[in-house]
């Protein structure tokens, strides 16, 4: 099939359905996180931009600020995301385009957007966006090697062109892959198994081809690895040292659970520490830095690890078959199911990587549970990896399918994709449980008055719980939209991994506050949606701690803290 | 056709035939149709006869007798009796899970799985067999179709794991801890009640109230009998409860309450402490606890809960008071009969990390075990020596956790939010 006309036909598809989930979907990022990395690259979290991501890669932050600073107002953060999503099909389109022929093709390429689109373009998400690039990357380059196997010697002519076109996959493939790598690190080493898999399965191509892949896994692995320690470096300067030693407590303690929580409570008790205030530490109200410093985190996290969960082994095959069951409720299994179908009706000698990259899936998924850190956004990853390698290995589609036929299937496709999107567009798939979930948010509480709340008060500075933090990504400008300057400035969590950022700590010393929790009583301090602090202030710094209620409006109620009987200086020792 | 039909047929048989020859009414066993493994065993099983008969066959026809015949044939030949060997252990496993769901012995029904899979080798011995990777094929396709319907229909699954269900049955399970065994029922006074100190104190003599740190109900029976013995013939009653947490001062809290009254409307409780309702009698109420008053804030709740008098260990020489110290304070407050007393104490000689003991969690178990089971035995006895010495003093003797804090293979040795009390006198 002809470069333009496959092109032109993945385009039109993948167009179709991004228009049907802009039209129909409701746009929004699949993970805070995002919402939050966006706004710390605009500079909403500070007072200037600050590409520097977490997450993601500096890099990624890097190449937007020029498409910032000539349209400061768009969200390029989240155009990016979008974009990176969209190239990616459109390249897995086109492949499956040029190698199944123009009816199979188009049915196939329809289809697999069609599977995949709701899960990457409306939880847009940068796990999800590096797995797809990664995926899309890795597959360009082993089409490259294959094509070029089967475009072998033809004379002088066009000599120059034709190794320009044998090279391009190769090329636009490792750009992908570095993409991917950095818009997460671990997305894209995750690829790398199946990657392995991949280029086994097409050994002897390789072989013919062994410049091409050899150089470009060189520059591939030199790049990403380049590019993560550079990425890495900027986080060792030392206004980020706080920042780095709080992130692995922070984890323990607030996002893994699969613990006997109980019993770590209890034992902390025993030892003379407070079950409170690890209460409060896994509730993610922990940015205090006197009594929740990260030397006397460890004494809590120290308690964990010898009630983790046992992952007996002999549950393994158990409880991945409960998984795998799990997984063909998802709509992108079945992709992967239908390619290892057609590559074995088309190409049965490659008829062993059915069971090999199924293998290698539950591989990975065993590793992740015994982590008891399996999460929907990259078990999708997983399955997008497998079913993209597969379009490698597909071999010729020998039964012909008539035009009308083709055109009737894709037709119908389209019509049921209209009727889907328009009538549940907002039903996507939770990236962390893979559970259906609308994108309506289900809170009744007036944002707006909320927000203007905390803006006509520049003066003051808030502090709010995690939740409340979280809910703001949804209520302040949509995602298309950069935050503005300074907008979180007088507003720190927490919670979050927003606190100890330089940023974060700097908008604290502009306000007075030295340690949040604690100064919540000062003059200048209002905080929302946290009512239960009272007891911990008077368990480590006041006599007698009360607060007014400022202000409800809906869920979010705005609080006063304040100590009784101006004793402000009289600390009770600890 | 046939040849997926009659290794379908014969992997149900071996399924299904147990099944229904151990059926009872209203037994709850969701059990697949097919074996997995055993109709992936029959197809290879096909399979390598092909092979094993066409090389021998081969190898008639044109008279060649090279080694390397004779290793395929040797291969084949193998392959087929491991392939049927296999067929005889799945099927046996089989057979065991039914039986380990339903309790019961194999007896007869051993021979089952032997007679069944030689029937099914005999159903599909004649068929002509798949290519290797059609098998492979047939098996993934078969997985999927599986896991599909029972996704769709829960209650009738297509295909059973006997493999998977054995390594299921055989994976280390938790100790039992939170149910007490029969034989302590039998013994002992075990009850769910929280209120042992209100139940048992009287009011016509002394009363003394101690709360023993972490003192547990070892799962080990003769063990807990051991410790009951220390008490010799001043037990009155001995028994076991519950307790809601494992925390001290909880148990501290609700070994001395009287009553709790709920405001109807305001929903606020209101706690009255035995303390209080004795000193409205003329007893003289004290609190003894031989660490620091800072420990979980008891200078504050001790306060509240009304004791006339604390007295806290770790004073001005920053040590803590020894059991042992805390007996000879209460004998000698006891030695004051001007007025009746009512005394609780707090123990701490087997407070949790034990000295000695730097890591808390990897320290030998059977280590700390032996040390914590002498630090035991002296408290214990220090108090049956005083029961002893005070024969008209009631004495409540209660455990306030299990142990924890404490390496975790040792923790496992105890009943858990379950601890022991003594009435003495």
């Amino acid at each position: 099939m002809p470069f333009k006309r496959a092109l032109t036909f993945s385009l039109v598809i993948n167009l179709f359905f991004l228009a049907l989930c802009l039209i129909f979907g409701d746009l929004k990022f699949g993970a805070i996180d995002d919402y939050f990395m966006a706004a710390r690259l605009t500079g909403a979290l500070g007072t200037d931009y600050n590409p520097h991501l977490i997450f993601v890669n500096a890099i990624y932050g890097y190449a937007l600020l020029p498409l910032y600073h000539l349209f400061p107002k768009i969200g390029w953060y989240y155009i990016g995301e979008m974009f990176s999503v969209f190239l990616s099909f459109t390249v897995i389109g086109y492949v499956l385009l040029q190698r199944c022929r123009e009816h199979w093709g188009a049915i196939l390429a329809t289809l697999f957007t069609a599977l995949f689109a709701s899960d990457f373009y409306l939880v847009v998400q940068f796990t999800q966006c590096a797995s797809i690039l990664s995926a899309a990357g890795m597959l360009l380059f082993a089409y490259g090697i294959i094509s070029q196997d089967c475009h072998a010697p033809n004379g002088a002519r066009n000599d120059v062109l034709r190794k320009v076109q044998a090279t391009a996959p190769f090329i636009l493939g490792i750009i992908l892959m570095l993409w991917g790598s950095v818009m997460r690190w671990q997305a894209f080493l995750m690829g790398m198994p199946f990657f392995c898999l991949g280029l086994l399965f097409i050994l002897r191509e390789c072989w013919s081809a062994k410049w091409h892949v050899i150089a470009g896994l060189v520059i591939l692995f030199a790049g990403a690895f380049g590019m993560h320690a550079f990425d890495q470096n900027i986080y060792k300067s030392p206004e980020y040292e706080a920042f780095n030693k709080f992130q692995g407590p922070r984890i323990t303690l607030g996002d893994n659970s699969n613990y006997n929580q109980n019993a770590v409570y209890e034992d902390a008790e025993e030892l003379g520490l407070s079950g409170k205030d690890y209460h409060m530490l896994t509730e993610w109200v922990l940015y205090d830095t006197d009594v929740f410093s990260v030397d006397s985190l460890k004494q809590y996290t120290d308690l964990i690890p010898p009630y983790r969960d046992t992952n007996p082994i002999q549950l393994v095959p158990h409880n991945l078959l409960n998984t795998l069951g799990n997984t063909l409720h998802y709509p992108l299994f079945w992709m992967w199911f239908i390619l290892c179908l057609l590559i074995y009706l088309t190409n049965r000698t490659k008829y062993l990587y059915l069971w090999a990259s199924l293998a290698l899936v539950l591989a990975l998924i065993a590793y992740l549970l015994a982590m008891g850190r399996l999460v929907y956004r990259v078990e999708s990853g997983f399955w997008l990896y497998a079913a993209t390698l597969a379009i490698p290995l597909l071999g010729k589609f020998t039964l012909n399918i008539p035009r009308k036929l083709s055109i009737t299937a894709i037709a119908i496709l389209a019509i049921v994709n209209i009727f889907t999107y328009a009538i549940s567009g907002e039903i996507v798939r939770e990236p962390t449980t893979g559970k259906q979930r609308t994108l309506v948010v289900d809170d009744s509480s007036d944002y707006a008055q909320v927000l203007n709340y905390i803006d006509s008060q520049p003066d003051k500075m808030f502090l709010l719980s995690m939740k409340a933090f979280m809910q703001f990504s949804h209520h302040r400008n949509p995602p298309y939209l950069a935050e503005p300057f300074r907008i979180y400035r007088n507003t720190v969590s927490f919670g979050y991994w927003t606190p100890y950022l330089p940023e974060v700590k700097e908008a604290l010393a502009d306000f007075g506050i030295k340690n949040p929790i604690k100064d919540v009583v000062h003059k200048n301090v209002i905080v929302l949606d946290e009512p239960n602090l009272i007891d911990f202030l008077q368990r480590h710094y006041y006599d007698e701690v009360i607060f007014d209620t400022l202000k409800t409006i809906g869920k979010m109620t705005f609080f006063k803290y304040r100590l009784v009987n101006n004793n402000e200086n009289k600390e009770i020792k600890k | 056709m046939k040849r997926l039909l009659y290794p379908l047929i014969a992997s149900a048989l071996i399924t299904i035939v147990p099944f229904l020859v151990t059926f009872e009414k209203g037994q709850d066993i969701i059990r697949g149709l097919f074996g997995y493994e055993i109709f992936g065993l029959l197809l290879f099983i096909v399979l390598a006869k092909d092979k094993l008969l066409s090389t021998y066959s081969f190898k008639r026809e044109f008279f060649l007798s090279s080694k390397n015949i004779q290793a395929k044939i040797l291969f084949w030949l193998f392959t087929l009796i491991f392939l049927i060997i296999a067929l005889f252990c799945v099927s046996w496993i089989d057979l065991q899970n039914i039986f380990a769901v339903k309790n019961w012995n194999t007896g007869w029904y051993g021979l089952i799985p032997f007679a069944t899979s030689g029937f099914a080798i005999a159903i599909v011995w004649q068929i002509k067999p798949f290519k290797f990777k059609t098998i492979c094929f047939i098996l993934f396709v078969a997985l999927i179709l599986h896991l599909e319907a029972n996704n769709q229909y829960a209650t009738q699954p297509l295909a059973q794991f006997p493999t998977i269900d054995y390594l299921e049955r055989i994976a280390p399970k938790p100790i039992q801890r939170t149910e007490i065994s029969r034989d302590f029922h039998n013994k002992f006074f075990v009850t769910d009640s929280v209120t042992i100190t209100r139940d048992f104190i009287d009011t016509t003599k002394n009363n003394v109230i101690i709360l023993v740190e972490s003192w547990g109900i070892p799962i080990n029976i003769q063990s807990f009998e051991r410790q009951l013995n220390i008490f010799g013939n001043t037990i009155n009653i001995a028994g076991i409860h519950n307790r809601m947490y494992s925390r001290t001062r909880t148990a501290e809290r609700e070994d001395l309450i009287q009553t709790i009254i709920r405001d109807s409307i305001t929903r606020k409780r209101d706690t009255t402490f035995l303390p209080k309702t004795l000193s409205n009698i003329d007893y003289k109420t004290t609190y003894l606890f031989g660490g620091d008053s800072l420990e979980h804030q008891r200078y504050k709740y001790i306060k509240s809960i009304g004791f006339n008098e604390a007295i806290y260990g770790k004073g001005t020489n920053n040590s803590t008071i020894k059991d042992v110290q805390v007996i000879s304070k209460i004998d000698s407050i006891l030695a004051n009969t001007t007025q009746k007393h009512f005394i609780a104490w707090t123990t701490l000689d087997t407070k949790f990390p034990l000295a000695g003991f730097s890591d808390i969690y990897n320290s030998n178990a059977d280590a700390v075990d032996s040390a914590y089971s002498e630090r035991l035995k002296n408290t214990l006895t220090q108090i049956a020596i005083l029961a002893q010495k005070h024969p008209k003093t009631r004495i409540i003797v209660q455990g306030d956790h299990n142990p924890i804090l404490s390496p975790i293979q040792f923790q496992e040795r105890f009943y858990k939010r379950w601890v022991p009390f003594v009435i003495l006198n």
